[in-house]
């Protein structure tokens, strides 16, 4: 599953084929679930009204690039979509929905010394994708088109998984797993999966905007893990620390500390729809978990399969205590 | 004389493939050659492999007393080397051969040590991020703990930095070790199309090793090869985007490139010319005031001198994991070698 949702092309704004992904296995789960016009999946198991209301939700999009300009020798000039470093864009493989292309920078040869020590910027780049000419570009794409990082989805070495996309092929997957293994029994339960995650989480912002009343959410993401926060692969999933936090939402993270399940904590600052979610709801409890990633601004990223299985434990965890949270 | 695509073997694009699939990166290039072994004993008569690893194949002309021609491509690639073990089971490394830096952050590799295990090249974390990132700054992910990385690599291993062979549009196609794969592509394209009964001169293929260090390979076959003509097959800078302002850069499809300068022999060249200009092969002229770079500037003063030849196929992103060509350019640097060996040259 996290292979597929790797795989899948999602990036923000154009996340049809990752939609599709979630769409049919809730479906298959035999979940209520519909779109909203933003594009967020929303599934609910709605028990009754006296019982507390959770929201979980998670980002489904990823990082790409959208072509801005199509030069008249048939090259593609592009923007990031999503904070992508752009060092680790060169001669990197790209796909359109129609086409493949690389990631153009003139041979190092070909440079001057003053060329060869200046940082490499977007406007040294283009996506080269064969074309002759504009004419000929323009038969496969046209400016606004999505690229996507081509990039196989596998194990690395014996504790990790390395792909495109990971940010939420593994929330989407813990997310998926906890509402197939109905784990959040004694509660009503909102599920969201949300479109422009890497866009300033501007999904979850206009769901949030119409909400009906919850008592607690669980903002689900990846955070990258560095000696700046002190957190690392392989510890365990970041409980992330604000200091907008309210004294729930402290009492809450107090109990998680007590429980047996490897984790971290660490006040970070790129969880972007838990910021967005104590904009438009400030007063209702919070969870934010965030799983560890390396090289999340970049086309490949790696995870730790262990941080990954203790995040659903966690995520578990906190369903089965949620009646008492609220 | 008829150079139709029918009479050869092969079909370009999936023999190029084929051959950038394997590893052989300069001085450890034994995969590459055990691969390169059928093909030679499949069109020559005999075919050696010389202490240093260069693999020498030899056609006979059926004329009596007939010249002697080198065709020569390197079949070594760059890589990487690991230099030390770190205790959190990362790598680190250096380079084999002229490896773009820039390329590296993110790049996906292979280490070959006694297993092969594969690994992600990360910047550190420390990393200045205000300037491009240094080889020395960058480390190797491989996902497992130093015990396990021991247990499967040495110090000293070397490294594959991964491709895979992808097609775009216009029958232009990107991958890894097209330098200078696409060369050896285009030989045996070459001696497969060739009609033995019109062959003008015996025939040495010469695979050698250890080009791109210093074109060692080919100056140590050069001392034990008698021959009266070399023609070098290697690649040149292709045309991009950001290439305006440089010089001695191709278009893609402009044929075979072919070089003129004081490393080339300057009669047999201008007759190579005259030869694409007779069979209709598309061609350009690039020029090399001194060295060519190419393994044209060891022959060329091997024992008491080979006359030199080159012809390039243009490349885009050199020595990077998808340098890029345009198949019709092997094709037609292929048609020009046969042509030439059947007597389109006159040495």
């Amino acid at each position: 599953m996290i292979a597929e949702l790797s795989t899948s092309f999602g990036v923000s704004g154009y996340e049809e084929e990752t939609t599709q992904i979630i769409k049919s296995t809730l479906t298959e789960l035999n979940i209520n679930h519909y779109c909203d016009k933003m594009g967020n999946i929303i599934a609910s198991e709605y028990k009754d009204s006296n019982r507390p209301t959770i929201l979980v939700s998670c980002g489904i999009d990823e990082k790409g690039l959208i072509v801005t300009d199509i030069t008249e020798n048939g090259y593609l000039k592009f923007d990031t979509i999503g904070d992508i470093d752009v060092k680790s864009l060169i001669s990197k493989r790209v796909k359109s929905k129609e086409i493949n292309g690389i990631i153009s920078l003139k041979a190092i040869h070909l440079l001057s010394k003053e060329e060869r020590e200046r940082k490499v910027k977007i406007d040294d780049l283009s996506i080269d994708i064969g074309a002759i000419d504009k004419k000929d570009a323009k038969k496969y794409v046209t400016e606004g088109d999505y690229f996507t990082f081509d990039v196989k989805y596998d194990t690395l070495g014996t504790s990790q998984i390395k792909g495109k996309a990971l940010r939420r092929a593994v929330s989407v997957n813990v997310l998926l797993n906890t509402i197939k293994n109905k784990k959040f029994k004694d509660v009503n339960v909102i599920y969201v999966f949300a479109v422009q995650n890497e866009i300033a989480a501007r999904g979850i912002k206009t769901y949030l905007n119409t909400m009906q009343k919850i008592d607690m959410a669980v903002v689900l993401d990846c955070v990258e893990a560095n000696k700046e926060n002190k957190t690392s692969l392989n510890k365990g999933p970041i409980i992330a620390l604000s200091n907008n936090d309210t004294a729930i939402s402290k009492s809450i993270i107090e109990d998680i500390n007590g429980y047996d399940i490897r984790h971290q904590t660490a006040y970070v600052s790129d969880i972007t729809a838990a910021e967005v979610f104590r904009g438009v709801k400030s007063d209702i409890p919070l969870i934010t978990i965030g799983i560890p990633i390396s090289q999340k601004q970049t086309p490949i990223n790696n995870i730790c399969i262990n941080d990954v299985d203790n995040t659903e434990r966690l995520l578990n965890r906190i369903a089965e205590e949620a009646k008492k949270s609220c | 004389m008829k150079l139709s695509e029918s009479n050869s073997k092969f079909n370009t694009g999936d023999l190029l493939k084929e051959l950038t699939a394997i590893d052989g990166i300069s001085s450890d290039e034994k995969n590459i050659a055990d691969k390169l072994m059928p093909y030679l004993d499949s069109v020559c008569d005999t075919v050696d492999k010389d202490t240093h690893g260069n693999l020498i194949g030899y056609i006979n002309s059926k004329n009596d007393n007939a010249k002697t021609i080198i065709l020569e491509a390197h079949m070594d690639r760059i890589g990487l080397m690991v230099t030390k073990i770190c205790t959190d089971g990362r790598l680190k490394f250096t380079n084999i051969g002229g490896v773009d830096e820039r390329i590296l952050p993110l790049s996906e590799v292979t280490v070959l040590g006694k297993k092969h295990i594969n690994g992600i090249i990360v910047p550190d974390d420390s990393n200045d991020a205000s300037n491009n990132n240094k080889m020395e700054s960058m480390q190797i992910e491989t996902g497992l703990t130093e015990d396990e990385v021991k247990k499967s690599v040495k110090v000293g291993d070397y490294i594959l930095i991964n491709s895979e062979y992808t097609k775009l549009c216009n029958n232009i196609v990107s991958g890894g070790a097209f330098d200078n794969r696409a060369g050896i592509v285009s030989i045996l394209k070459a001696v497969n199309q060739i009609d033995r009964n019109k062959l003008k001169y015996n025939i040495i293929i010469l695979f050698s090793v250890q080009e791109e260090l210093g074109l060692y390979g080919a100056y140590l076959a050069g001392k034990t090869i008698d021959a009266d003509a070399a023609i070098v097959v290697d690649v040149t800078h292709g045309e991009t985007n950001d290439t305006k302002d440089n010089t001695g850069v191709f278009p893609l499809g402009c044929g075979a490139v072919i070089c003129r300068g004081p490393n080339l022999h300057y009669a047999y060249t201008k007759q190579l010319i005259d030869a694409s200009e007779k069979n209709n092969i598309p061609y350009r002229i690039e020029v090399a005031s001194g060295s060519s770079g190419t393994n044209a500037w060891a022959l060329q003063t091997s024992s008491d001198g080979i006359p030199s030849m080159l012809i390039s196929i243009p490349l885009r992103y050199m020595h990077t994991n998808v340098e890029t060509l345009k198949i019709d350019d092997i094709d037609a640097t292929a048609n020009l070698l046969a042509v030439a060996a059947e007597g389109g040259v006159d040495i």
